[in-house]
């Protein structure tokens, strides 16, 4: 029997759907409730290698108003239909707006997108979960604000609320996002609102600038979670420095890469080095310039050959070390001496300045995002094989560089097994290092596909069983990272959501918690 | 403090906000309303600045020309620099500007995944999103392959790039994925194709399968799909005095027309869909088309190693 929807609810009737989709309307308007499959499509794509067919919504509602969202959350439990919340879906290769689950219904948030207030003396935004980054950066050029903003590689396209829920970072001093978020207004699976830190004491003007409140400190649960659906959101900026000198530091040989995170890690601690410091290997930078079909072709990872070809032709490190100093020209000038001295001592860097790199386009976009510009640059990593396949994997690290080489050969070993190339980078954090690899796979093979399952379930495995936790993953594997933090953590999520979704209708499925 | 509407307008990327405000967009001036089956939507051809832009244009153009050649009439072109990428805020003007306008575009798999956000937050309709590669060398086993997702079987366009790629005779497959069944159900009638043997997967009747040179079993593993022997069969019900769908639209039997590539022959396939020629009622979820000679196709026209991405939707 051919159905009216394109999926429906595990475990719903179409009946009770309907019934579901007829109370959505009354609250939302016709217009706003989206269930043909035109509509639908946009919120389907994946970079995932599984079938978008598994990740396919029944619906997606388009909400302006938090009272709208109590009366869809009250629905939701009346029909026990289950919601994914969005606010701009731009989690690309991490699932995108599609739901963790097939037929969960896409609440899709993006209209709201008010700035509702941006206080230039205390350096504070408070914003809606439709607000996007290029929002957010023409609102404060307009009015002469003097803040920055920090973003991830998505920058324009992406909004502050969906990244920072998500802990994603960026590259300004401000990067840790969850570091600098301050309170946050929630609706609850039941309907209440909640206001957390300050947000909760009638009259008070410290909600965006006191982050704890009274009691414990509940913002965290509301982060890579399905406990709540955050409305209003406040977040630090960082005042606009008198100076900024970004620039860039080329290694010719793998193994430098030791030296280089010793060398930035008690730069990162002192705060000579403000910002994360991006060390990216040559694979990561090549798609900006090149095209993977321009060096190799037949199956296999890319050789080293090939890779060498690529550093020469394009003038790129293997590894290709970007961060910045920022603050006023004299502070700046000192913090540049100690930073050449450091990188200097072994004789092995190339240090290139804003100047010297100014016609590099890898760096232009990377001086970009550690400014808070907008760039989409990166997005280049798409063309690198083509065929639309992405997958982030993200473990974490401490920042040393005994934790580095190792790394990097476990990921480039199974990568190779499975035929794909090793497109990386470290992220060198406050005292943590990311290790962050785009598994980059042509979708449209149904063997490569196959083999970037794989590949990634191996790396998931592997790394975990070495005590490397992933911080973030696509939404296909979520249930498996869950898995790797233990039975402990699992089932006091699992309390969590049972005492605050009793009915399971937000987002089953976010992080593997159900 | 709310936020102005203007600064609004200005910095968004997210068009639902013109909907929620009443704001109207721009219609833009487009000479071909009364063009394409008397619908009264615009058609452009959006081109992403691929190196495959002129042959998928010289497609898409053949087949504006075919079906309007008794209209009149070619496809409004509209190139892209690197703007997605460097300056997506020009697309979101130009997107802004499309009202009732049907967008057929080409791009690489980067800018298409920002155009794929962009659709969605401008609320457009996706009809079909193909994804489109020709490996070179041995680096699959199916040297070309297009993926499309389609909104339904209205909108596909697999069936006719299939009948145009078996003239060269190179191995290819096309697996289409539709997110809603047509309401027809005509038993495959319509999606039967000359040289192919048709099959329906016994426990799911919605799955479509039409192999040459090749077992149903096998071609279900090819394509990745959980290889099944449980294919059924199915008569082509395809009798020669039933004329091609396009046939009859257009005037012209596929078996006349000739590509320089198979970019042109999946621009023609695309745009002929998008324009209401070829489009079958053929009630299915999934749907491939598998044909293998033996014959890879050839990288002498440079065009082999080539992925792009193609869309049809309506703003």
């Amino acid at each position: 029997m051919t159905s009216k929807y394109i999926a429906l609810p595990k475990g719903v009737s179409e009946k009770d759907f309907d019934a579901a989709i007829s109370d959505f309307r009354k609250v939302l308007g016709d217009a706003s409730v989206l269930t043909s499959a035109e509509q639908l499509a946009p919120y389907i794509k994946t970079m995932m290698p599984v079938s978008d067919a598994e990740h396919t919504p029944s619906a997606a509602l388009l909400a302006t108003t938090v009272e709208q969202i109590q009366k869809i959350v009250a629905i939701c439990n009346q029909y026990k239909v289950p919601i994914w919340m969005i606010s701009t879906g731009k989690n690309l290769g991490y699932g995108a707006a599609a739901p963790a689950e097939r037929g969960q219904v896409v609440l899709d948030l993006k209209r709201m997108n008010r700035i509702l207030e941006v206080d230039k003396d205390l350096a504070y935004a408070l914003v809606e979960p439709g607000v996007t980054y290029q929002q957010l950066y023409d609102y404060i050029k307009e009015h002469k604000l003097g803040l920055w903003l920090s973003m991830p590689a998505p920058s324009a396209i992406a909004g502050p609320v969906g990244n920072t829920l998500d802990r994603g970072v960026g590259y300004t001093p401000y990067g840790e996002h969850f570091l600098f978020a301050c309170g946050m207004e929630v609706v609850l699976a039941n309907g209440e609102v909640l206001r957390t830190g300050m947000g909760s004491m009638p009259n008070s003007n410290t909600w965006q600038v006191f982050k704890w409140g009274y009691g414990p400190y509940l913002d965290g649960i509301f982060t890579q979670s399905n406990y709540g659906i955050v409305t209003k959101f406040g977040f630090w900026l960082m005042p606009e420095p008198p100076a900024f000198r970004p620039f860039v530091i080329q290694y010719q040989h793998e193994e430098d890469i030791v030296e280089i995170v010793e060398t930035i890690r008690p730069l990162r601690i002192s705060g000579v080095i403000p910002n994360a410091v991006v060390i990216a290997h040559a694979l990561y930078e090549a798609p900006v310039k090149a095209k993977r079909s321009d060096y190799v072709s037949g199956p296999g990872s890319i050789p080293d050959e090939a890779v060498y070809q690529i550093m020469k032709d394009h003038k790129l490190g293997i590894w290709n070390v970007y961060a910045a100093l920022y603050g006023t020209q004299e502070q700046i000038d000192v913090n540049w001496n100690i930073v050449t001295q450091a990188f200097g001592q072994s004789g092995k860097a190339k240090i290139l300045t804003e100047q010297e790199a100014a016609d590099d386009p890898a760096f232009a976009y990377r001086a970009k995002l550690m400014r808070g510009d907008m760039t989409l640059t990166e997005f280049s990593l798409y063309n690198w094989r083509g065929g639309g396949g992405s997958m982030w994997f993200a473990p974490v690290s401490q920042a040393r560089g005994s934790e580095t080489l190792k790394q990097m050969a476990l990921t480039k070993q199974i990568l190779a097994k499975y035929g794909l190339d090793y497109s990386g980078e470290f992220i060198v954090g406050m005292r943590d290092m990311h290790h962050i690899v785009d598994v980059l796979y042509d979708k449209t093979d149904p063997e490569q596909t196959k083999a970037a399952y794989q590949c990634f379930d191996e790396l998931l495995t592997e790394f975990s069983a070495r005590g490397y936790g992933i911080y973030r993953v696509n939404t296909a594997f979520m249930d498996k990272v869950a898995e790797t933090y233990g039975p402990v953590q699992r089932s006091v999520h699992k309390t969590l959501k049972k005492a605050l979704d009793p009915n399971g209708i937000l987002a089953p499925g976010k992080s593997g918690i159900r | 403090m709310n936020e102005t509407r203007r600064s609004l307008i200005k910095g968004m990327l997210t068009g639902g906000t013109l909907l929620a405000f009443g704001i109207p967009t721009v219609t833009q001036a487009v000479s071909l309303s009364q063009t394409f089956s008397g619908s009264t939507r615009n058609c452009q051809l959006l081109l992403g600045n691929t190196p495959l832009d002129e042959a998928f244009a010289k497609g898409a153009q053949t087949a504006c020309t075919h079906y309007s050649s008794y209209r009149q009439g070619t496809l409004p072109t509209f190139k892209l620099e690197d703007e997605l990428l460097t300056n997506p805020l020009r697309i979101v003007d130009l997107l802004m500007q499309s009202s009732n306008m049907r967008w057929i575009a080409i791009m690489d798999h980067g800018s298409a995944a920002i155009f794929t956000e962009m659709v969605r937050n401008f609320e457009g309709r996706l009809l079909s999103l193909g994804s489109h590669s020709s490996s070179s060398g041995t680096d699959a086993s199916f040297p070309m392959r297009h993926m499309w997702t389609t909104a339904t079987p209205v909108y596909s366009a697999g069936r006719l790039l299939a009948s145009l790629l078996t003239q060269s005779q190179h191995d290819f497959f096309i697996v289409e994925n539709f997110l809603g069944q047509a309401v027809v159900d005509s038993a495959m009638k319509d999606s039967s194709l000359a040289g192919f043997s048709s099959y329906r997967l016994t426990e799911q009747p919605a799955t479509h399968l039409h192999c040459a040179g090749v077992s149903p079993l096998e071609a279900s593993q090819l394509i990745g799909w959980r290889a099944s022997e449980d294919w059924k069969s199915v008569l082509s019900q395809r009798d020669e005095s039933s004329i091609d769908l396009d046939q009859a639209a257009t005037g012209t039997t596929i078996e006349h027309l000739r590509f320089d590539n198979w970019i042109e022959a999946t621009g023609y396939a695309v745009v002929a869909t998008a324009l209401g020629i070829g489009a079958n009622q053929d009630s299915c979820s999934s749907r491939a088309f598998v044909y293998r000679s033996g014959h890879r196709y050839p990288d002498n026209h440079g065009l082999s190693g080539k992925h792009f991405v193609s869309f049809v939707i309506d703003v």
